[in-house]
């Protein structure tokens, strides 16, 4: 055998590429930065928020993803790494209750410390790739997100407009297997588009709501509404939607539907900072040029902030809305912060921060609407170990400057972001 | 391997009751046939005669329906007959984008005891083309290339179906040198041809195949001195004994109404038919296909 | 016979075969590339997770070597006669299958290294090298059921129809297995019937190694381990038929 061999050599070659190809995938395929995700990580000296109780002078421990402790006595282990925030706070990662996203929304919603978002109207395609994502623990550059995928409307209602191919809803549908298609598809609830008591948008029946309501509700999800009147938020509540996606200002809100929707232990997601766009409030402008944002945003998020319907909607007054939002408050129906970004006027991330503030101006203390955009949506949507720190939590949290308890625009002051327990970058 | 031993004192190949049939057709046809363990036999038969799958029964590649065939001892196909046996076949390619070399490379590493690749190349007269892609070598290259695959691993039993088809007359010529070399040193040869010459040039032995079944087997030499002449085919009255008795007359059988005459002197034998039947019917003479002048060779009674 | 020297020609041979006829080996080794970079680097927004992408299209691209290697290389030599040469010789079927597998995995690897490198280097997917590695070798391992998928093709159809029916096998097995999209998309009837293809069962174990979330791994190798068993019968049956 000593002749020259060509087969023998193309085995060689390939057996030796194989060879090289393994060594190569060991040697340079990138691994998550242990530093970031793997390895303990104490963050000292800090006032924290951990979804019930405030700690001063608090130590928060994070290893592999998951909160490991918080408090104001957490040992630190030796080999954990250390970062002393002086004093400023920690929250956890917010959680925006009605978005729509599409693009690059959940990256720009996680620059802006939102770590997760209730979407109430996507494309479905997308959803089975952020259902793995958000139950992932590798390092993430996108904020999680549940979603109601398509929405429940009719033939050229509202939700039909945007383009987004959507199964409308008529007589004949299967409400059923609609339902079904839904969370085959990978929606996470079932949000309904309910507007009868106006003459511009055909609307979804009283009965086909419940009746969607109720299949929602046998195949173990929520259904949620989006209102437009009181008397249609009246119908919502005895129909026994779990939660109503805006707040409206057609009418002040009366003893009979606050008893109402205690007795059905309804939530409300006002989306405020809608209203403040309807209202041509120049609410949007100041928050782009909110000195905290003016050079975070980007171009899209600037020109969606500057912009607004292109005229004053009537039926949207923002301080009816405030006033019926503080109605409810009093009267002890949960709130859950919820932008509506990217609407006219709002762009995901900095917009929740925006809604903090007019939830203050609501009623809410700065602490109360904190819990609107971290714990509350998460119970109200069973959303397990997001919105608090507590022990297993997921280690979502925010570093803001200042004190969120006494100003309420404190958040926007954003140190670090932590997603999955890495350091998100945040230019 | 230690079985071989045991194989030097079997024949080649016994077949004994052969029997294979593909649908409505038989293929085979109780067929007995033994080859020894030297010496070259063709076999010879029109398409369609059984001799292929006869050799593919042997080889393995089809199997048989009835009867028995074993090859040095052993059942055809098996490990131990493939590892002694050479084969080229008549309608088989090899991959195009592998050269001479690599494909003689290839085939030597599944013998124990191979011919040297750069011995095989000089012996079957590769050289000129042993490192140019199979693709582009001509129909006769291809055809010493298989050749050259057929005896790569010093096989004892080597079959050639149609082997010199395609080749030019010198490249004939240099493959019945080689053929009978590895005859000479001892390796039992089975050939299909359709030239007689080929036959007459190489083989011991010359086996007919007809309908699946053996219908000659004879020495080269019975054949050469019993084949020739010429065929008379007409429709007599003239009764067939009679017929086969007349001058320059080989052999005669009927074909429908028509009567063969195989003759070895056609003036004489045409001659005296018309002694005894003045008027035979749609009379022709012709020179026998191989085929008819051996099938002739089975009246002839020994 | 020394079966590891006739190895190390054999599969010598194979590579050999398949990098002379770049005309086929490019197409089914850059098309996997040049789609998953597509959906996962330049459609904008268009991929939340391009480790999920990297999990579905490893397995499209091991499954092209795999069936047209087998399936229409099969049916052509044995339709030439190829095989037959190779089945009188000492050289046994499972000789000539293992040096075919040995270059369809060799060809894989070279699809899936492009694949992976593009992922990890331009997507930006980034895992511990132990999610790497069982990745990388249940994107190996499913040349198998591809590849006996592709020798019953070629046992049992001319080259002609090997060619036409592998494609439509490849292109059915890579859409309606989910590996463009996810199976979630389909209506249930297409999901259901995705649950028959080894293609989904095989992307579905690397999404449940590379990506994580509710998937049962365990089912999943089960059922291919099954569906390798059961194609393994058919091509045997399948050689069988074709040897008369």
């Amino acid at each position: 055998m000593d002749e020259p061999n060509v087969l023998r050599r193309a085995f060689t070659i390939a057996a030796g590429c194989l060879v090289a190809l393994a060594l190569g995938a060991a040697i340079f395929l990138p691994t998550p930065d242990p530093d970031k995700r793997a390895g303990a990580l104490a963050i000292t000296n800090a006032l924290a928020f951990d979804g019930e109780f405030w700690w001063e002078d608090a130590t928060l421990l994070i290893e592999n993803g998951r909160v490991v402790a918080l408090g104001s006595e957490v040992g630190i282990p030796t080999h954990a790494r250390t970062i002393d925030v002086g004093g400023a706070t920690i929250l956890p990662g917010l959680i925006d209750a009605h978005v729509h996203s599409y693009g690059d929304a959940l990256t720009q919603q996680l620059r802006f410390g939102v770590t997760t978002v209730l979407d109430m109207f996507t494309a479905p395609g997308s959803l089975p790739a952020s259902r793995d994502a958000r139950d992932s623990l590798a390092p993430s550059s996108r904020a999680d997100r549940f979603s109601a995928g398509m929405l429940a409307t009719v033939a050229g209602g509202h939700g039909s407009q945007f383009g987004v191919p959507i199964e409308a809803i008529d007589a004949s549908t299967d409400i059923e297997k609609w339902v079904a298609d839904r969370l085959s598809e990978g929606s996470d609830y079932i949000k309904l588009v309910y507007i009868p008591y106006q003459r511009r948008l055909p609307s979804l029946t009283l009965a086909t709501a419940k009746t969607l309501i109720d299949a929602a509700h046998d195949a173990g999800v929520m259904a949620v509404a989006h209102v437009s009147s009181g008397r249609g938020a009246q119908d919502m509540v005895a129909a026994g939607a779990d939660g109503l996606v805006h707040i409206w200002a057609d009418k002040p809100v009366d003893d009979a539907f606050i008893d109402a929707a205690l007795a059905a232990d309804i939530f409300v997601i006002p989306t405020l900072a809608v209203f403040a766009t309807a209202e041509r409030s120049g609410e949007g402008v100041r928050l782009a040029e909110d000195p905290n944002f003016e050079d975070r945003l980007t171009d899209a998020q600037a020109a969606s902030l500057r912009s607004d319907f292109g005229l004053r909607i009537p039926g949207m007054r923002l301080q009816a809305a405030i006033d019926n939002t503080r109605r409810l408050h009093d009267a002890g129906i949960p709130i859950l912060a919820g932008s509506d970004a990217p609407n006219p006027g709002t762009a995901h991330g900095p917009s929740l921060h925006h809604e903090l503030e007019l939830l203050v101006r609501a009623g809410l203390s700065p602490a109360e609407a904190l819990s609107a955009a971290t714990v509350v949506p998460a119970e109200r949507f069973n959303l397990q170990g997001r919105g608090e720190l507590t022990e297993e939590a997921r280690a979502d949290f925010i570093v803001v400057d200042g004190d969120p308890r006494e100003d309420p625009t404190a958040t926007r002051a954003l140190r670090h972001v932590f997603k999955n327990g890495a350091d998100i970058p945040l230019d | 391997m230690n079985v071989q031993n045991t194989d030097t004192a079997a024949e080649a190949v016994v077949a004994n009751g052969l029997g294979k049939r593909f649908g409505q057709k038989k293929a085979l046809d109780d067929l007995d046939l033994r080859l020894g363990q030297r010496g070259i036999t063709a076999i010879l038969g029109a398409n369609g005669a059984g001799k292929t799958t006869f050799i593919r029964c042997v080889l393995g590649l089809t199997r048989h329906d009835t009867g028995s065939i074993s090859v040095f001892g052993h059942a055809p196909g098996s490990a131990a007959a493939r590892s002694r046996t050479g084969v080229m076949l008549q309608d088989a390619d090899l991959p195009h984008l592998l050269t001479p070399r690599e494909h003689l490379t290839l085939f030597a590493s599944y013998y124990d005891r191979p011919l040297g690749v750069d011995q095989a190349i000089a012996t079957c007269d590769l050289t000129d083309f042993a490192d140019k892609r199979y693709k582009k070598l001509s129909g006769g290259q291809k055809r010493r290339t298989q050749f050259a695959l057929s005896v790569i691993g010093q096989p004892s039993l080597l079959f050639l179906d149609e082997p010199t088809t395609g080749l030019d007359t010198d490249a004939r010529r240099t493959l019945w040198q080689t053929v009978r070399n590895l005859a000479d040193a001892g390796t039992a040869i089975v050939l299909t041809t359709h030239y007689l010459e080929e036959a007459d040039a190489l083989a011991d032995r010359v086996v007919v195949i007809r309908d699946g079944k053996v219908l000659t087997d004879a020495s080269t030499q019975t054949i050469r001195e019993t084949v020739g002449g010429s065929l008379i085919r007409c429709v007599t009255t003239a009764a067939l004994n009679s017929v086969s008795a007349l001058d320059g007359v080989r052999s005669v059988r009927t074909e429908g109404r028509f009567t063969e005459l195989l003759c070895h002197d056609a003036p004489a034998a045409l001659r005296a038919l018309f002694a005894i039947d003045p008027s035979p019917q749609d009379l022709t003479v012709s020179k026998p296909s191989l085929e008819e002048a051996i099938a002739g060779l089975a009246t002839v009674t020994p | 016979m020394r079966w590891g020297r006739a190895f190390v020609n054999e599969a010598g041979a194979e590579v050999l075969k398949a990098w002379r006829a770049p005309e086929f080996l490019l197409p089914t080794m850059l098309m996997p590339v040049a789609f998953f970079t597509l959906f996962a680097v330049v459609v904008p927004g268009s991929s939340d997770s391009p480790a999920y992408l990297l999990a579905t299209f490893g397995v499209f691209a091991v499954m092209g070597p795999a069936i047209f290697g087998f399936g229409v290389a099969v049916a052509n030599e044995r339709e030439r006669g190829w095989l037959d040469i190779k089945r009188a010789s000492p050289a046994s079927g499972g000789l000539y299958i293992a040096a075919k597998l040995f270059a369809t995995v060799f060809f894989g690897a070279l699809s899936l290294a492009l694949i992976y490198g593009v992922a990890a280097f331009v997507a930006g997917v980034s895992l511990p090298t132990g999610t790497w590695f069982a990745m990388m070798l249940v994107h190996l391992a499913g040349s198998v059921p591809f590849a006996l998928i592709g020798l019953t093709l070629g046992f049992l159809l001319s080259a002609n129809g090997a060619v036409a029916v592998s494609n439509i096998v490849f292109l059915a097995l890579s859409a309606l297995g989910g590996l463009w999209i996810p199976v979630f998309v389909f209506p249930i009837a297409m999901q259901r019937f995705a649950t028959l293809l080894p293609s989904y069962h095989l992307s579905e174990l690397a999404l449940a190694i590379g990506v994580g979330g509710d998937r049962p791994s365990g089912l999943h190798a089960g059922v291919i381990a099954i569906m390798t068993a059961v194609l393994a019968a058919l091509a045997a049956f399948a050689w069988k038929r074709q040897r008369g």
